[in-house]
């Protein structure tokens, strides 16, 4: 089997080579003096904050929004890093958190569309390349909350199914499922523009032709 | 299964021995297999790049260090100028230092002498005239929006941050002016926001509004009053006039131009999305397209001496010519980030600057690049 490997633990692996201090070292300095803590902080911030701020920034699609609940984010995980709790993932705990004020954002701030219900609107005519990750923004933003996270979580945060699972409470298969769903549907979005996005081209739609001549020209042979 | 879904289980690494065979046998046979797997990587591709063009804004930054009561690392204020910036691409460009030229796309960079000041995009979206009287008012930025930017570095301006669709939603609601001229500065007191800043006098003409072109994302001076500026959709303009009045040039490619430069009043070149490159040895009269075997968005092109020219792009893209821009070879940075800006000193050394911090030099004219952290 061929296996395509993504994900945090390999990232993981970069950070702490990269890092003589761990972050449970930084978490530790948390509780230390007010220099510590503020020298702990930046270090931690200046390792996390982007990832987190993406995530945060793909669930809401709204900067002023994103950046409240990014100072929420280490607020939170400030004051949870300075009791007893013990956190053997940061990214995961912070993705965590931020997850959770999300969900609350999005239950107060607006309804959740159907995936199925869904309508993509015309962006412009003609699309370009770097157009492609305009569109799939705004198709991101249209999923509801469980298939976008499900979607951010695999592809923007590189999150295996298990650490999903254990992030969110889903079971693997539904992760899985959502992950599909979601996709099936920014694909849906991006169809109409492959053409202009250059997916399409006319060799490959030759080769297609000519294949399926030879499909049928084989059928007919005894 | 659909073969959507097999391409998908592909990707994720989550097929059998003998589902992969399936999948492989369809690609061989099928163009609409291969679409879909070209799709589905484009798809990847461009998340990819869209997480690392993700930049945590410096006021987000300042207010979560305000609300824990800490004082911000001097690194983040660095950061914040370096990386977050709302300009694509090398936007900014003298002549004399009296001259000023503005451009972006979610703001706009005015320059006056040794002075930046930063108009955030709701202001751009205002007449010229608006503009030019909140020129006139002493002070500009201070306890208003507009901010005073940092003095004589115009390193800044060309940190470019390209994803947000702020940009383009501006870009189709305003399409806002790319460059004014102005005459002699009447003074600029200092760029530090704490003091009162003189803004310079504006001209007594009425200023144009070149809403009809849209952004210029880069321009560059042939001379004091002859300016080229390219533009989205492959667009090329000439001002002879110091940049009161424009006109067009046909580049004969249809893709969006990020960076114009020349070597000398002659020869120049100019970059833009989809590996454009277009050449001109007429300055800027006519121009040719030349092939970069990228496809990658080109962001800026800066001429070291008349043969060796240097490109870079997104994704770590950085091409180099040493035949005038004539042919381009690809440089292995082994970075993936955006890069925005190049200092070369000689045709074998130089730093490249791109988003998120990243930063790699190169001592041997690129065949080899180290990270600078």
């Amino acid at each position: 089997m061929s296996v395509r490997k993504r994900g945090l633990s390999r990232q993981t692996n970069r950070v702490v080579k990269e890092h003589s201090t761990t972050d449970q070292d930084l978490i530790r300095q948390l509780r230390g003096p007010r220099r510590e803590q503020e020298r702990a902080f930046a270090e931690l911030y200046a390792r996390h904050a982007q990832r987190v701020y993406a995530y945060i920034l793909r669930m809401l699609g709204e900067r002023a929004a994103s950046q409240d609940l990014l100072q929420e984010t280490f607020l939170k995980f400030y004051n949870a890093a300075r009791g007893d709790l013990v956190v053997t993932n940061t990214r995961a705990f912070l993705i965590m958190i931020a997850r959770n004020l999300c969900l609350n954002f999005e239950r107060n701030a607006r309804p959740n569309v159907s995936i199925d219900a869904m309508e993509f609107p015309i962006v412009d005519d003609t699309v370009e390349r770097n157009d492609l990750t305009r569109i799939l923004n705004l198709a991101l933003e249209l999923l509801d909350f469980d298939h976008r996270e499900a979607f951010v979580l695999k592809y923007y945060q590189g999150y295996s199914y298990e650490e999903m699972s254990r992030m969110t409470g889903e079971t693997v298969a539904a992760l899985r499922n959502r992950v599909w769903r979601a996709k099936e549907e920014i694909r849906r979005a991006l169809k109409p523009y492959a053409k202009e996005l250059g997916i399409t081209d006319e060799r490959s739609s030759r080769d297609d032709r000519s294949s399926k001549r030879d499909d049928r020209s084989s059928r007919k042979q005894p | 299964m659909t073969y959507q879904k097999l391409i998908h289980d592909y990707l994720a690494g989550e097929l059998s021995q003998e589902e992969e065979e399936k999948l492989f046998d369809g690609l061989s046979r099928h163009a609409e297999w291969r679409e879909e797997m070209q799709l589905q990587l484009q798809m990847e591709r461009a998340m990819e790049q869209d997480l690392h063009s993700v930049t945590v804004p410096p006021n987000a930054t300042g207010a979560v260090f305000a609300s824990l009561g800490f004082r911000r690392p001097a690194k983040w204020s660095q950061r914040a100028r370096m990386s977050d910036h709302p300009f694509r691409g090398a936007a900014i460009a003298r002549w004399p230092a009296r001259s000023m030229i503005l451009s972006g796309l979610a703001g706009m960079m005015l320059v006056a002498g040794s002075a930046y000041f930063f108009l955030p995009s709701h202001e751009v979206a205002k007449s010229p005239r608006a503009i030019a009287h909140s020129m006139n008012v002493p002070g500009i930025g201070a306890g208003k929006e507009a901010l005073p930017g940092t003095r004589g570095n115009d390193r800044i301006a060309e940190h470019g941050v390209r994803n947000s669709s702020m940009h383009s939603a501006f870009a189709v609601r305003h399409s806002p002016i790319a460059a004014l001229p102005m005459p002699k500065p009447a003074g600029i007191a200092n760029s530090d926001s704490s003091k009162a800043v003189t803004p310079p006098s504006m001209p007594d003409e009425p200023l144009r509004y070149y809403s009809d072109f849209g952004n210029l994302y880069s321009v560059h001076y042939l001379t004091p009053q002859k300016i080229i500026g390219v533009s989205y959709r492959g667009q090329i303009f000439i001002s002879e006039d110091s940049g009161h009045t424009w006109a067009p040039k046909q580049s004969g490619v249809s893709a969006d131009l990020f960076g114009i430069h020349f070597f000398d009043r002659t020869y120049g070149i100019a970059v833009g999305a989809q590996g454009t490159i277009v050449r001109t040895s007429d300055a800027g009269e006519s121009w040719r397209t030349v092939a970069s075997g990228t496809t990658a968005t080109l962001s800026t092109v800066r001429f070291i001496t008349p043969d060796t020219a240097y490109i870079c792009g997104d994704a770590g893209v950085m091409l180099r010519s040493t035949t005038g821009g004539t042919s381009w070879e690809l440089l292995r940075t082994g970075i993936h980030a955006n890069l925005f800006r190049m200092e070369f000193r000689n045709g074998m050394e130089g730093d490249v600057y791109g988003a998120n911090d990243a930063h790699i030099a190169t001592t041997d004219g690129g065949r080899t690049w180290n990270s600078i952290q």
